[in-house]
């Protein structure tokens, strides 16, 4: 009995648990394995990503540590530099490594037109749990939105970096992870809601609107009245705190349980610059935050109606971003 | 509901009959179905013979598979896209096929046993002989699967060297 005869489920199982690299020695073993190969699903692999590190040089977030070529493809243990003329033949080389393949989150970070068509061929009969797209200029937020179009129904993830035309945010469809980094341009509060109404998660590492006492209730009122499990994270002025504060009708001495207007205080502000309160269906943690007036500092606004896994979350997820 | 001291007896391609628990054979979707195919009572003892189209000694390894298994939960977990693990085999399970490493057709052993399982439908004998040819493959090099693997190479020197030419992209 050879191992050609075993029988294809088992086969097919086998080519799921070798790894990419491990993929590219078997075709060598013999032409009845470089077909299996080409034939079989890969797998799936946890995490991935296509890369144009050509950005970098325009932006400076990323540096020129990869010489010559311009498209960086890596899945696992699979790493592949490429060259503008070379993403035609790998397209084809690509169907001879596998048919199918299973990535958790695929990350993303194209500008050229030739690297968006080659992304979309490379994810044909690809399983993303995730897109994780990185927009670092107005021509990567394009060649997104491309690629978005090309696979309408697959979730995704973006970082916002400086330098985007934040008006061009509203025609971004339905995300799971809206994260706004380090230096954004600000947004005016009538493109905040329609990114908050449209986007599930909205994380932000630095001050990006300046939103009214009626507007930071109506943040509120959004998220307590969704169904989803929502998270919003945003930065603010501890001095606009104090007097948001002051206007929810929350006091310095207010202690646990405390009914202070439309608020319940869950936990009163401790040492560490925390205060956890509750409005109708959704919780507030407030961290970094004191009644000091004229306070320049800024202190961290974590909105969700999500409790349990949330705060934990948006801390160790968001503000790692 | 399956009576442990329920037996049934299953005869081999070689003509052998063993008589074993319906504890055990409840494992093998192949024999269950077999079972119910008969429409004999549950209560009838002993059951109407089965046959199973493995020889007598494939069947033995895996009758001391399934009676180390006995006691796993059913019905075996539908795998998932997640799942690609191969380094969790049990360390019983593992013992059980290093035994076979002293013989000369050890391959064709796990071979056998791999074609019992998927003949008789058990899905953790399956599974733990696929992570194992798995974990024979992995990091190896082209020289050393073709010897794991018992295959020659057929292509042409001028067809290796296209196909490494290819390979060489994602080996920088």
């Amino acid at each position: 009995m050879e191992i050609l005869s075993l029988p294809d489920v088992f086969l097919r199982d086998l080519m799921k648990r070798v790894t990419l690299v491990d993929r590219l020695r078997l075709r060598l073993v013999c032409r009845a394995f470089e077909s299996l190969v080409a034939s079989t699903h890969a797998g799936h692999f946890e995490k991935g990503s296509i890369e144009q590190w050509t950005i970098g040089a325009s932006t400076g977030l990323r540096g020129s540590a990869y010489g010559g070529s311009p498209v960086r493809v890596q899945i696992h243990d699979l790493d592949v530099k490429l060259a503008n003329d070379q993403l035609n033949d790998f397209r084809g080389f690509r169907n001879r490594l596998f048919s199918g393949i299973s990535v958790g989150r695929f990350r993303i970070l194209v500008e050229q037109e030739s690297t968006v068509d080659f992304v979309r061929h490379f994810l044909v009969n690809c399983k993303i749990d995730v897109l994780d797209f990185s927009v670092v200029s107005d021509i990567v937020l394009e060649s997104a939105l491309q690629i978005l179009a090309a696979l309408p129904n697959c979730p995704y993830t973006m970082s916002i970096h400086p330098l985007i035309d934040a008006e061009r945010l509203q025609y971004l469809p339905p995300m799971e992870v809206l994260h706004f980094s380090r230096g954004l341009v600000k947004i005016v509060p009538g493109l905040f809601f329609k990114l908050l109404t449209k986007h599930k998660h909205i994380y932000a590492s630095q001050k990006m609107v300046n939103l009214t006492s009626q507007e930071w209730t109506n943040v509120l009122k959004i998220i307590s009245e969704d169904q989803r499990k929502r998270t919003v994270q945003l930065i603010e002025n501890r001095e606009k705190i104090r007097s948001l504060m002051i206007d929810f009708g929350i006091y310095p001495a207010a202690s646990a349980n405390d009914i202070c207007g439309d608020f319940i205080v869950i936990h009163p502000l401790n040492d560490e610059g925390e205060i956890t309160l509750r409005h109708g269906n959704c919780w507030l943690r407030i961290i970094g935050f004191d009644w000091t007036v004229n306070s320049t500092l800024q202190s961290t606004f974590v909105i969700t109606n999500n409790r349990n896994g949330a705060f934990k979350k948006s801390m160790e997820d968001g503000l790692r971003r | 509901r399956i009576y442990p001291l329920m037996r049934v007896t299953l005869t081999t391609s070689d003509g052998a009959s063993v008589t074993v628990s319906r504890q055990l054979t409840k494992h093998s979707g192949f024999i269950e179905k077999a079972i119910t195919d008969m429409a004999v009572d549950d209560n009838a003892v002993p059951l109407s013979a089965v046959a199973v189209d493995v020889d007598d000694a494939t069947l033995k390894l895996v009758i001391e598979w399934l009676t180390e298994h006995r006691d796993d939960a059913l019905p075996y977990p539908e795998k998932t896209d997640e799942e690609r693990r191969a380094d969790d085999i049990p360390a019983w399970d593992q013992a059980f096929v290093q035994k076979w490493d002293t013989k000369e057709d050890q391959q064709q052993t796990l071979y056998a046993v791999i074609t019992a399982a998927d003949k008789l439908d058990i899905k953790g004998l399956l599974d733990m002989t696929c992570k194992t040819l798995a974990n024979k493959i992995n990091g190896k090099t082209v020289e050393e699967m073709r010897e794991i693997l018992q295959l020659e190479c057929d292509f042409t020197e001028e067809e290796l060297a296209e196909i490494r030419k290819e390979n060489a992209w994602c080996e920088n």
